[in-house]
């Protein structure tokens, strides 16, 4: 009796466990995608494209192809398929139809929107990407003035693809960047409208190697500034001086540099290197009137001169560093004019930062915050210290 | 009167304790971050420790009651206080308390297998490999089932705080402010449904007599409704800075969707199957801990010898029930957050409660 | 005499009648006065014994008194025997002796036993059964004729393998003795590095047929109490004709007999079971076979080398971290891959999915079944290098190898990271305790074809089910899983890490609980204290 039981139960065990089959998948069942581009067509349909990568390319040892992976000449790396619908799942249904392998969103590096759907809005097509269980917050989010097919359809010289290209690219921070889960955060909240990474399909470079000479016109992907939203619509560009300053208003600073004139002589540059940066808002509400204190705090190091300022001199280090805050200050006053002045929304998370402090206030002008904030007066104060001077204080001279 | 036969283990303090942590907080942190953050926002941390607090009282309850019948389970006192036959009854509903909770245990972590990672896998493959585990579990008795939890315990807290300290770079602490931003009515609302959870330590009323040394069970259950604290503010304050509460709410799994922005060094990213591992883990120790609490308490009342016998109807009950009560993981969570707490907490408090009360009057039990 | 036993017709008639092994009539007779009834009697036993000898001589000192020495060729050590026993009862007179001094018939034997003989280890039996056993066990018999008694002499001596170093546990450091085959041999080991009376070793023959010697060693006042009583207890109740190997035993007193675990222990390192049995265990020793069985048996035994105790404890705690992980690829390394490639691709970071996908574009199969093949593959070869001839071994095996996995990726029949998957899988067994492997080596295909068809999520099932299992285990009444499950904090000094030898004040709590303590407390090393 014991062990017919036992029989049974192991039966059952195994039978339960064969019909876990129903979601396997195979990796040579699976086309990875990489990269996803989403454009709005001209007749109003949503067209979706995905950069498939082509495993066989990436082959590494077994037979063939050499060691370290890389590409044989003449062999395609990616594969771009697109296709058309009312809605994103719309477009990738007709899409697998002409696939034939399972789409895997699983390691979808970077998702590129076009120009006329970001004008449109974004929501319609948004929402895909959070429901579908393999999609992740850690993609990339990105808009392009082009249209997104266009983009994707591209290669790296350095990098296999292009789509992992753009990701390590803003893995560096050079620009403003953000991920899908951040884009996600600031559709959802009141307080910020939401900014992308601005990218563009452009002649970079010119590949060289025996043989490719003749071969000039290598286009790759690059940053180019940020778009600006309101609310789930794209309202305007910036380019990538923009963008500094837009980075300093959100507090977003890395890997910045700034070029000023020298102090003593006019028609020379010095150029900067901004270390580390905070940028500190502090909103005042006073009679139905809204003010930011904006408190920027900046470390910079010397990275190069054109002439001969010797830094190891009080004087010198105090006038670098007030150039400095006011070349700060610029930039952002130019950002500030542009999204507050022209395109009158709050990009910057001044409202959140209002909400923390003022909670009673905010639960009046939350749902017309983005006029209040357009008439809202903002303060600035730059802090510039320098910190170091790289391997020379001053540098070997004639005059001295 | 007490019947030792039917289960000669006994558990130490240490045991009891981690038993008692993972019998709490292993479903808590599967899908409570999203219900009370819904309602709390920001201060969802604020509701869990509220509802610590309700835990801390039903425990002082179910404890006092117990320690008046030492030696005996809910099931054997029962009818001492109650008499025979409406005794019997109680106990039987207890009895489909604990089969019920083992059933939403299952049905639980069952769905989230198919919702994130086997969507094309029906769910009864999970369910029936879920009641499986635990009926095995609960046929190699309480000591087993407590020595077991002594390493999947220390495994899961250190996982948890594992994914916490890698998820940091995602972190802003803006997220979590203002605080006390939330209406005290949210806050009742977004408390309701983890005190229920937290309520679930009314299963110490059928562990208590196997415990080795009983003198120091008040304090150690409420260090480990402390630890049950620290786990799920761990998981919560987690995902709130990672996500802010808009977000959070949004997500059916936050702490796996957290989990799935970790990305450091462009290497150590994708651990998904760290959540599994936990939820997995813990998820069957609970849900073998009320599968043996159903089946011990069933043998009690019905007077039988040996529990072991009832473990295969059981588990086809609790696979039953667990495929037809739930059909949608929306309607499961509909009913975790709006039936089950004030379903949960009749058991878990007012009839404890009441059970005391008539004890304190009538009198029978140990003073 | 000899004529009468020779002549063709008795042989044949004695054959007819020689007892077998269902006969045990005669091991309840006791000897005769009467030589001749009494050799009778034993060619009728012994009869077609091919090696026994019987050699008949008188007796110098009372020539009319005849002896009669009976030994197995081959058993007995024929110089004692001839010079010690032979030479002094049949030529010489005892030196001491005045020439004058005269014995009588019925003195015979005592004088015998006392002065006649200069053999170290005598007995005196009077049983039929008791002299057949001898004989069969070595000693060479000695009958007095007039005498219904005999004298057993322990000269034994026979071909037997030396001493070698072990060959199923190598260390870099640590003695190279290792256990052969003949008991005696084996217990002198052991006296030599236990120097103690309280080391108690018990022997009882085991196996009808077989008559194998089976030894209980413990030290008393460390060993666990009552397990002493409950081994003997279990060996008791054994009832079987043969016992060829320890193993027999294994399985019949095994707590778990339906378990794919082992929860019995075996080792032919000799310091391995001095350290068990200081530890509070038992062992026990099987004649005819180096390995020793020791109870009772914890899991973490698997990860544990005599050698950790006697290598500097920072390097080799992390050798035993090495050994886990290494236990940990052993068992799911398979399963995992398995599961991430049909499965979970989201798991693995994109260029690593890039590039296997790259390598298993051209691969005909399915990731379960290229597993399964590779996995069999190194099976079969490292079954081959067991079995083949010697000097054919080692050589051919990893040869195979290479040349299967090689030729394998080449022919694009199996994915490079596979063949990396299962050699490391393979490679990482070697690290462990080999008794322990062998039941996991088992589950790993389970565990594969499970982790294929449910995932993850199935793997992780069977693991739970797995550890579950484990923990349910007991041997000799320890948890099997103890000191983590149930979960003694202070003892797992000793199971992951190896704790300074000034830090393993105590012996294993459970096991050694009859006499906690090793030795004295602060004896870690301490710059001498200056004086003034």
């Amino acid at each position: 009796m014991k062990q017919k039981l036992f029989l049974i139960l192991i039966l059952l065990f195994i039978t339960i466990n064969i019909s876990g089959c129903w979601s396997k998948k195979e990796l040579n069942e699976i086309a990875i995608i990489l990269g996803t581009g989403v454009d709005y067509t001209k007749d109003n349909k949503i067209q979706l494209t995905y950069q498939l990568a082509r495993p066989a390319a990436f082959g590494g040892g077994g037979m063939g192809g050499g060691p370290g992976g890389g590409a044989a000449m003449n062999q395609n790396i990616t594969w771009i398929v697109s296709a058309t619908g009312d809605t994103v799942f719309d477009a990738q249904s007709r899409l697998s139809q002409q696939i034939p392998r399972h789409l895997y969103l699983g390691h979808n590096v970077v998702l590129i929107l076009g120009e006329r759907l970001c004008r449109h809005g974004v929501l319609d097509v948004i929402n895909f990407f959070h429901r579908q269980p393999l999609s992740r917050g850690t993609v990339w989010i990105m808009a392009t003035p082009q249209e997104a097919k266009k983009v994707l359809e591209s290669h790296s010289e350095l990098q296999m693809t292009s789509a992992q290209a753009i990701g390590f690219l803003a893995r560096l921070r050079t620009g403003y960047v953000l991920r899908f889960r951040d884009f996600s955060q600031d559709l959802a909240s009141r307080g910020t409208n939401p900014v992308l990474t601005r990218v563009e399909l452009k002649r970079q470079g010119v590949a060289q190697g025996p043989g490719l000479e003749k071969i000039h016109h290598h286009q790759e992907i690059i940053i180019t500034g940020a778009a600006i939203f309101k609310e789930d619509k794209l309202i305007g560009w910036l380019d990538c001086q923009e963008t500094q300053g837009l980075r300093w208003l959100k507090g977003d600073i890395h890997k910045m540099g700034i070029i000023i004139p020298s102090p003593i002589y006019p028609d020379k540059n010095i150029s900067l290197d901004v270390i580390k940066g905070n940028t500190k808002i502090e909103p005042v509400y006073q009679k139905g009137k809204v003010k930011f204190y904006l408190g920027i705090k900046a470390e910079i190091d010397v990275i190069e001169q054109q002439d001969e300022e010797d830094f190891t001199r009080t004087e010198m280090i105090k006038a670098v560093e007030n150039i400095t805050a006011t070349k700060i200050r610029q930039r952002v006053k130019i950002s500030l004019d542009k999204v507050q002045g022209e395109y009158k929304v709050d990009s910057f998370g001044f409202g959140e930062a209002f909400h923390r402090k003022h909670k009673k206030e905010w639960s009046k002008l939350k749902n017309r915050w983005d006029e209040e904030f357009a008439n809202a007066q903002v303060y600035l104060t730059v802090k510039v210290k320098l910190k170091d001077t790289g391997m020379q204080g001053r540098r070997a001279s004639l005059k001295r | 009167m007490t019947d030792k036969i039917l289960e000669g283990g006994k558990i130490d303090a240490r045991q009891t304790l981690y038993l008692l942590v993972t019998m709490i907080y292993a479903t808590l942190i599967l899908f409570i971050p999203q219900n009370t953050v819904a309602h709390a926002k920001q201060d969802a941390w604020l509701s869990f420790l509220v509802a610590f607090t309700g835990g801390v009282i039903i425990s002082l309850v179910v404890i006092n009651l117990s320690l008046r019948f030492p030696g005996q389970t809910l099931f054997e006192y029962l009818p001492l206080i109650l008499g025979r036959f409406p005794g019997k009854i109680i106990g039987f509903f207890y009895v489909w308390l604990f089969i019920h909770f083992c059933a939403l245990v299952d049905r639980e972590y069952c769905s989230h297998i198919v919702a994130v990672f086997m969507p094309e896998t029906p769910g009864e493959v999970f369910l029936i490999h879920g009641t499986i585990m635990a009926a095995y579990i609960a046929y190699c008795g309480l000591e087993v089932l407590a020595r077991l939890n002594q390493l999947f315990l220390p495994l899961n807290a250190g996982l948890l705080t594992t994914l916490f300290v890698l998820v940091t770079p995602e972190m802003k602490v803006i997220n979590i402010l203002p605080v006390f931003d939330t209406s005290l009515l949210s806050l009742a609302k977004s408390t309701i449904t983890p005190l229920s959870w937290f309520g679930e330590i009314v299963a110490l009323a059928v562990i208590i007599p196997y415990l080795a040394e009983q003198k120091n069970i008040y304090h150690l259950t409420i260090k480990a409704l402390f630890f049950v604290l620290i786990l799920i503010e761990l998981a919560t304050i987690g995902v709130l800075l990672v996500f802010s509460p808009t977000l959070t709410s949004s997500y059916f799994f936050p702490v796996l969707s957290g989990t799935k922005m970790i990305n450091i060094a462009n290497f150590v990213e994708r651990l998904e199957i760290i959540p599994i591992v936990i939820w997995v883990t813990s998820g069957t120790v609970k849900a073998a801990l009320f599968f043996w609490a159903a089946a011990l308490g069933s043998a009690q009342l019905l007077g039988l010898k040996d529990y072991r016998p009832l473990l295969l109807p059981l588990a086809v009950i609790v696979t039953a029930l667990g495929y037809l009560l739930h059909p949608s993981i929306i309607d499961l969570l509909n009913f975790l957050t709006q039936a089950f707490p004030f379903y949960a907490l009749t058991f878990e408090f007012i009839i404890p409660f009441l059970l005391l009360i008539i004890v304190l009057i009538k009198g029978p039990g140990k003073k | 005499m000899f004529d009468f036993f020779k002549s063709k017709k008795t042989q044949e008639a004695a054959r007819l009648e020689s007892p077998g092994v269902k006969e045990q009539a005669w091991r309840n007779q006791k000897l005769k006065a009467n030589l001749k009834e009494n050799l009778t009697t034993l060619h009728f036993i012994l009869a077609d014994c091919y090696d026994v000898v019987f050699r008949e001589f008188d007796f110098a000192q009372l020539p009319d008194i005849r002896l009669a020495l009976i030994y197995v060729d081959g058993l007995a050590d024929k110089i004692q025997v001839s010079n010690f026993v032979m030479r002094s009862l049949s030529l010489e007179v005892p030196p001491a002796l005045p020439k004058e001094y005269k014995i009588t018939k019925a003195q015979a034997f005592d004088f015998i036993r006392d002065r006649g003989l200069c053999i170290h280890q005598i007995e005196e039996t009077d049983s039929l059964a008791r002299l057949i056993d001898a004989i069969m066990s070595g000693d060479t018999v000695l009958l007095v004729d007039g005498h219904a008694r005999a004298i057993i002499n322990g000269a034994r001596g026979w071909e037997a393998r030396s001493i070698e170093d072990s060959k199923t546990e190598a260390v870099v450091r640590g003695p190279r003795e290792s256990f052969v085959e003949t008991m005696r041999t084996n217990t002198s080991l052991l006296r030599r590095r236990i120097k103690n009376p309280a080391l108690k070793i018990e022997v009882r023959p085991i196996g009808k047929i077989t008559r194998t010697d089976v030894a209980v060693i413990y030290i008393k006042g460390v060993v666990y109490p009552g397990l002493v009583t409950e081994v003997k207890e279990r060996l008791s109740r054994i009832e079987i004709d043969a016992v060829l190997e320890s193993g027999y035993l294994e399985e019949l007193i095994d707590d778990n007999p339906l378990s794919p675990f082992c929860t019995i222990n075996h080792t032919d390192r000799v310091d391995k079971v001095a350290a068990m049995l200081l530890e509070g265990r038992a062992a026990i020793l099987t004649d005819g076979t180096p390995y020793v069985l020791t109870v009772p048996t914890l899991f973490n035994e698997i990860i544990q080398s005599p050698e950790d105790y006697y290598q500097r404890y920072f390097f080799y705690s992390l050798i035993r971290l090495i050994r886990l992980a290494a236990l940990i690829i052993f068992l799911t390394a398979p399963a995992i891959y398995v599961a991430l490639l049909t499965f979970h691709q989201e798991m693995l970071p994109t260029a690593l999915l890039l590039s296997i996908a790259g390598q298993r574009e051209a691969v005909p199969f399915p990731a379960l079944v290229e597993v399964l093949l590779m996995d069999i593959t190194f099976e079969i070869l490292r079954e081959a290098g067991i079995r083949m001839p010697q000097p054919v071994g080692q050589a051919v095996s990893i040869v195979g190898a290479i040349v299967i996995g090689e030729a394998s990726v080449r022919a694009g029949l199996v994915a490079p990271a596979t063949v990396i998957v299962v050699a490391l899988t393979g490679i990482a067994s070697f690290t462990l305790c080999y008794p322990g492997t062998l039941s996991l080596r088992l589950i790993k295909f389970p565990l594969t074809i499970i982790a294929a068809f449910t995932g993850l999520f199935g793997l992780i099932c069977s693991l739970i089910i797995l550890i579950t299992h484990l923990t349910s285990l007991r041997s000799f009444g320890i948890p099997f899983l103890y000191p983590v499950m149930p979960l003694s904090p202070a003892q797992l000094k000793d199971v992951v890490v190896r704790a300074p030898w000034w830090a393993l004040l105590t012996r294993p709590h459970l096991l050694g609980k009859e006499n906690p303590r090793r030795m004295k407390a602060g004896l870690k090393p301490k710059p001498p204290e200056k004086n003034n």
